[in-house]
């Protein structure tokens, strides 16, 4: 099972580490959905669609993390506010009904947690479906849907994609696309 | 700076340039410092303003087809600009200097070849109508290739004086000011203008009669102007 943890260190100055764990077959999105809603499961639950990469999901985690350091985050937790990032939407609830989860069959949960947490481990045992390692995040990825909301439609054929949407997780809150 | 492990890459008049890992990528952290002779929250609108503008331009640029650093996080607190950092790369200021230090049959072609490709990627950022300000060889990288030996791909950087407008006559200026940039530091390379303005004008006809003018225009002005002082 530990193989399928994966884990990404954030800035520096956090302390905190991110940590990804891709399902598939899920039986139970209902109760997570509720569990996360209710404030009693501590992470975010994203469409794995919606990910093109898991630098992807660093990058919107790591500007989560920061803000709330600083204190200027535009959501409730700093869980929603990973969500929100991705999105280079500004608008929170379409933002957070985008790349959150729906009725979805896959689903990637991540928390932010410091070296002597472990709550996650109890939380991914509820989860009733199947752990799958990260390294399968393409094969549950939607290029067409991706291109779409990050408003790449008319970008040339060999543009990093990647590179322009980290580039514009980080830039939404000043820059319109 | 508290960041462990990064170490200083450049020491410049806005912003010291840190490098280091960061996100498990080779980054550069650009921190523009506090000028203690400006009022404390004028200081804080420019130093806001530039990495606005800086980090904005680079964006947009990359949808032009330019290639910029990636950004992995703009941090107005710190203010800070961490991105991407070219490992394999020279700038093209050091670039042509190597070249013409140890010249040899090719070098002619590959200063051509370096300088068409600058004429269309400031092209491709003025068809997007960013206008750059500040476009000198040191303000441009080279990335290596790793398959051949040629430095191949143009990363354009140091977009802190950047803005978005139309018209011609900001194009012209932005190619005035690149041209007086090669005759300081590239004296010994009298073609290396008009090479790049013909890079400049075959990758596209649109509005080119009208920027070329404007910055005929503002070439004389200039010149008149240093005849005069
Ligand atoms: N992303 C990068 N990758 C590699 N080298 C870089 C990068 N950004 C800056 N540099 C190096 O640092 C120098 C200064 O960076 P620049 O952004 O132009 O700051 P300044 O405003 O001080 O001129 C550049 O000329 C280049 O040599
Ligand atoms: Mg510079």
């Amino acid at each position: 099972m530990s193989d399928y943890q994966y884990t990404s260190y954030l800035d520096p100055e956090l302390k905190t580490s991110l940590k990804i764990f891709l399902f598939k077959n899920v039986n139970n999105v209902d109760d997570i959905r509720k569990n996360i809603i209710g404030g009693v499961w501590k992470c975010a639950a994203i469409k794995p669609s919606l990910v093109l990469d898991p630098f992807q999901v660093i990058v919107a985690a790591n500007r989560a993390a920061i803000a709330e350091k600083f204190g200027n985050m535009i959501t409730k937790t700093v869980h929603s506010e990973i969500i929100y990032n991705l999105s280079i939407s500004k608008n929170i609830s379409q933002s957070l009904k985008k790349f959150g989860i729906d009725q979805d069959e896959s689903l990637l949960l991540c928390f932010l947690s410091t070296d002597d947490d472990n709550e996650f481990e109890s939380v991914v045992k509820q989860v009733d479906g199947e752990q799958c390692p990260l390294t399968e995040l393409s094969r549950y990825t939607d290029i067409k849907q991706v291109k779409d909301v990050y408003k790449l439609g008319s970008v040339g054929k060999d543009t990093d994609l990647l590179d322009i949407i980290v580039s514009r997780i980080v830039t939404k809150n000043f820059v319109t696309f | 700076m508290c960041s462990n492990d990064f170490k200083i890459l450049k020491q410049g008049a806005e912003a010291k340039l840190y490098l280091g890992n960061y996100l498990g990528k080779p980054t550069v952290i650009k921190e523009r410092f506090k000028k203690k002779y400006r009022h404390p929250d004028l200081d804080e609108s420019i130093t806001k303003e530039r990495i606005k503008n800086e980090a904005r331009s680079i964006v947009r640029a990359k949808v032009a087809g330019v290639k910029t650093p990636s950004l992995y996080l703009v941090d107005f607190e710190r203010r800070r600009i961490y991105m991407q950092y070219f490992e394999h790369s020279v700038t093209v200021k050091d670039f042509i200097i190597n070249i013409k230090k140890k010249y040899t049959d090719d070098s002619a072609a590959k200063l051509n070849k370096v300088a068409r490709i600058i004429g269309e990627n400031v092209r491709k950022l003025h068809i997007h109508n960013i206008i750059h300000s500040d476009l000198t060889t040191s303000n441009m990288l080279l990335v290596k290739d790793d398959e051949k030996d040629i430095n191949q791909e143009l990363v354009i950087i140091d977009f802190g004086l950047s803005y978005i407008d139309t018209r011609a006559e900001d194009k012209g200026v932005d190619l005035y000011v690149l041209e007086r940039a090669l005759i300081s530091t590239h004296n010994d390379c009298p073609d290396l203008f008009s090479k790049i303005l013909e890079g400049y004008k075959a990758y596209s006809n649109t509005n080119i009669k009208e920027i070329l003018h404007k910055f005929e225009d503002v070439r004389a002005r200039g010149r008149k102007r240093t005849m005069v002082g």
